[in-house]
């Protein structure tokens, strides 16, 4: 049937989803990231070493516990696909083994862009302190 | 029976052990006189190190307080350290900080002597945290966010340290509030230090590979964001960033050039 959730396709055999705009995408973060206004800093908001991607997981594949299950010091953070997009961002969903919802945020991650990131996300798992 | 005693910090004049046990050390550093430790002299020098936890401590600049009892006689020693953020030096433009409780084995029978002063300066409190924060970061190895990050830095953290001494400073020396800074570290191996108060923004990275200090600050004006960032080349030019950030204006944001030459 298709559904809104149209647009699956196989990457190494694991189905890959489009995301929407609209989408939330979780990403990981450590208290040392999370301020004492309860705002996640844009420092949290890099992409992974030597590479222009940052990691995310798509919100409606997974939840914020699970997208910490293997990470027990990390809160999650979670902003819209639309924002990232609006950043000059491509928002891919990149599943990998172990984590059906993890996708990528790609592209050149400037200051300004990192900040906006931070500004328009929002906790929704708090890291333990 | 052993007497705690309150004191800033203390210099040992003990050799360096020669095989450490896994906890706590404290050791001499800086040059030694067995006559300067007895006259009281100090070098404000002190160190303080973990093999558990790889601090690599380094001296001081300041204040921390260490509550130490000795045994009666001058081969043991017993300390205690508190939670309070220890410092620096710039002569070694190396680090501190701890930020938990930590006890010295019971028995240490390296240490002949122990003496200790007032510190010549002291940190507001809550600068402390900012300083304490960038102490953490020194324990931040390979891979710390899980994605892949780089060990922090340590000529980044001196940096950032030197940094926060500086603005300490123009804070006493201009009797102006500065903010508290909040203080991250970046997956780069470097460290980033900001300042945010409504719609201002204020942020100094300073990247390892080369060591690179930028700035980047932002403020909402009536015709859109606004923007600055580049290569900060002078602790006159934070400075100047900082006045703004706590009583300029965003069109002020926008007039800020700076031209002066690099230094330290």
């Amino acid at each position: 049937m298709m559904n809104r959730r149209f647009g699956w396709s196989e990457f190494n055999g694991m189905q890959t989803e489009r995301i929407f705009n609209e989408d939330e995408l979780y990403r990981r973060f450590l208290d040392v990231w999370l301020k004492g206004d309860s705002t996640i800093s844009s420092s949290a908001f890099q992409n992974t070493s030597n590479t222009d991607e940052m990691s995310v997981d798509l919100a409606r594949l997974t939840t914020p516990e699970k997208t910490v299950s293997e990470y027990p010091n990390y809160g999650v953070g979670s902003f819209l696909a639309e924002l990232a997009r609006k950043l000059g961002q491509q928002v891919l969903h990149d599943p990998i083994p172990g984590n059906a919802a993890h996708s990528k945020v790609k592209g050149n991650k400037t200051k300004s862009i990192k900040k906006k990131l931070a500004k328009g996300s929002t906790v929704v798992l708090f890291p333990p302190k | 029976m052993n007497h705690p005693v309150n004191v800033n910090f203390c210099v040992f004049d003990a050799p360096v052990p020669t095989k450490t046990e896994e906890g706590w050390k404290i050791i001499k550093y800086g040059e030694e006189s067995v006559n300067v430790v007895r006259s009281g002299f100090l070098q404000d020098r002190a160190m303080v190190a973990s093999e558990a936890t790889k601090y690599e401590i380094i001296d001081l600049f300041s204040t921390g307080n260490v509550t130490h009892a000795t045994s009666g006689t001058s081969s043991h020693l017993n300390i205690e350290i508190p939670d309070n953020t220890w410092f620096i030096n710039d002569k070694t433009r190396s680090i501190i900080v701890y930020n938990h409780r930590a006890h010295l084995p019971q028995e240490m029978t390296w240490s002949s002597c122990i003496h200790a002063e007032l510190p010549q300066n002291s940190i507001p409190a809550q600068f402390n945290q900012a300083f304490q924060r960038i102490g953490r970061l020194i324990r931040f190895a390979e891979n710390w966010d899980s994605y892949g990050a780089k060990s922090i830095d340590k000529e980044c953290i001196s940096r950032g340290v030197n940094i926060l001494k500086e603005l300490v400073k123009f804070k006493f020396n201009k009797n102006i509030k500065i903010p508290i800074p909040f203080v991250a570290p970046l997956s780069s191996g470097g460290i980033q230090i900001e300042w945010e108060e409504g719609e201002k923004y204020l942020e100094i990275s300073i990247n390892p590979d080369p060591l690179a200090v930028d700035y980047f600050a932002t403020d909402k004006a009536k015709e859109g964001q606004l923007t600055l960032e580049g290569s900060l080349r002078s602790m006159s030019a934070l400075k100047e960033l900082l006045t703004w950030f706590i009583s300029g204006t965003p069109e002020g944001l926008a007039q800020l050039v700076f031209e002066e030459p690099y230094d330290e």
